[in-house]
């Protein structure tokens, strides 16, 4: 099999985490992968792996066409897209500054409106193909201090349910994930550093643990691939039940904040 | 390697439909299955698709020992349980004002009440290979859905199915059993096409204005949906309930 035989897929936001592990798995899997992200040192793990990586920014309009290119350049097609880059950005309404604020809104809601716009003619080339958008557990539920990255991630699957009634009749499946706690770069430190709460967090979950970022992966995987091929504008939480058990435990809930153990059992 | 290689599954109204489509996709991913109905005819013509891997018991959903007994059926046959698809229920698409009680009645106690029994009793099962369920419910019991008033009381009855999903996950986690729903949308098969003449050309307009993906979908589509929930793949997926419409839940048809 050729590389042009081999469908390919854009994964951002892959320097490390569940994008990284997306990318590892589908490239393992027999895709073509293009990781892109803007963190060089970070995404250098790709050109060790022997996956094709690309540095850049998604909310640059002009990187986000250069992504596009760049998959079709070395691969000669594009037929599944991962918007998966994203940022954190706690903090009060009245706290967080309104830069800070707009900054959550410009990467994660705007970055994959640019990738969605720079992708499909890619897709349309290919006769179809599909779209996954990282959300959030929070694109759903929400939490005290957390409003910037909700609203971001809320606004996520507004983005994805439209488009799956605007594109789905050309071929082009388009669907979000949802995420729950993930064994992270971005969230490894709050086991090192907090093994109690860390602990709290976990009995807060079903399935009494963490994520795994590849099982991310695999559900995405599920989502690019014609195993989803009548799944269109879904929201996907993969979550261990934490949304609908519990109660979202984030950052700034009550069971972070100290309530006693006995709550949340 | 199958996706389901090694795994014991029970699949419930498996003689047709979604049932029977996910039956041949267990078995092409190394699943063992036991399919189980009321109409043994049925049964027999899906086992003999894939006789290595499929066999069959008979089985009335709203029988409490013909429940046990295929749940005993396929342990005994294959030593454990790993996955039931309770795929298993009845379709009833009419007004809610011509419904009858006796029609009321019938279709809570099939779809919802049997149901709920059903995976309490193989709960046991499932605690000891630290199995999953999947629920076959559908995207009446989410959304409303043109047309609607012909799916009020059945749609209420797959509701119930898909909170009670959400709502019993938390118990089942920490005993290591994943439970969820798979919501078909409007689907080729026995059920659907009662309903429904989809080969008249007015319906299939229909189905390709309320369809963003323009089509009904098949029992496959469904069944490669119910096997990602089933397998590996899906690890940290629980308590959800999977929309496999086409995009008909978007916008509430």
């Amino acid at each position: 099999m050729t590389a042009s035989d081999r469908k390919t897929v854009l994964v951002t936001g892959a320097a490390g985490g569940i994008g990284r592990a997306s990318a590892e798995r589908l490239a393992r899997n027999g895709w073509n992968v293009l990781a892109a992200d803007r963190d060089a040192d970070k995404l250098a793990w790709a050109e060790t792996a022997g996956v094709a990586s690309l540095v850049a920014d998604v909310t640059s309009e002009a990187d986000n066409r250069r992504m596009v290119e760049e998959a079709e350049a070395r691969f000669g097609r594009l037929d599944a897209a991962v918007l998966n880059a994203g940022v954190t950005g706690g903090g009060g309404i009245e706290e967080i500054s309104f830069e800070a604020f707009r900054n959550v809104i410009a990467v994660n809601l705007f970055g994959a409106v640019l990738g969605v716009r720079a992708t499909l003619p890619a897709l349309r080339r290919q006769g179809g193909g599909a779209i996954v958008v990282t959300s959030s557990t929070m694109g759903i539920a929400a939490d005290a201090g957390n409003s910037a990255y909700a609203a971001s991630k809320h606004a996520l699957i507004g983005l994805v349910r439209s488009l799956a009634r605007e594109v789905g009749w050309e071929g082009i499946r388009v669907n979000a994930l949802c995420p729950g706690p993930t064994e992270t770069d971005m969230t490894v430190p709050v086991k090192d550093a907090a093994p109690a709460h860390y602990d709290v967090l976990k009995r807060a979950v079903p399935l009494q643990r963490w994520a795994a970022a590849d099982e991310m992966a695999s559900v995405i995987e599920f989502l690019i691939s014609p195993a989803a091929s009548y799944v269109n504008g879904h929201a996907m939480v993969a979550d261990g039940g934490a949304v609908v058990g519990t109660g979202l435990v984030a950052p700034n809930s009550g069971a972070a904040r100290g309530i006693p153990d006995e709550i949340n059992r | 390697m199958g996706l389901l290689a090694g795994k014991v599954a029970l699949i419930t109204g498996a003689g047709t439909g979604i049932g029977k489509g996910t039956a041949l996709r267990f078995a092409s991913e190394g699943a063992k299955v036991v399919i189980a109905a009321r109409r043994t005819e049925k049964l027999q013509e899906t086992a003999a698709l894939a006789p290595e891997a499929i066999s069959w018991v008979r089985m009335d959903l709203n029988s409490p020992e013909e429940r046990a007994r295929a749940l005993e059926t396929t342990v005994e046959r294959h030593g454990r349980l790993d996955v039931l698809v309770s795929n298993a229920g009845s379709q009833l698409w009419k007004s809610f004002e011509d419904t009858s009680d006796d029609e009321i009645e019938d279709i809570y106690q099939t779809n919802l009440a049997s149901t709920v029994r059903f995976i309490k009793q193989a709960v046991p099962y499932l605690e000891r290979s630290k199995g999953n369920i999947v629920i076959v419910s559908s995207t009446a019991g989410r959304y409303v859905l043109c047309p609607s008033q012909l799916l009020s009381v059945y749609g209420a009855s797959k509701a119930g199915l898909n909170q009670f999903t959400r709502a019993v996950a938390p118990e089942l986690g920490p005993r290591g059993i994943r439970i969820n729903a798979v919501a078909p949308g409007l689907t080729r098969g026995e059920y659907a096409d009662e309903g429904l003449d989809q080969n008249d050309a007015a319906t299939q307009a229909w189905i390709r204005s309320v369809t963003p993906l323009g089509r009904a979908g098949e029992p496959d589509d469904i069944a490669k949906v119910i096997t990602f929930m089933a397998s590996d793949m899906a690890s940290w997926v629980t308590g959800q309930v999977l929309d496999a419409s086409g995009g008909w839940q978007v916008a509430g048809g």
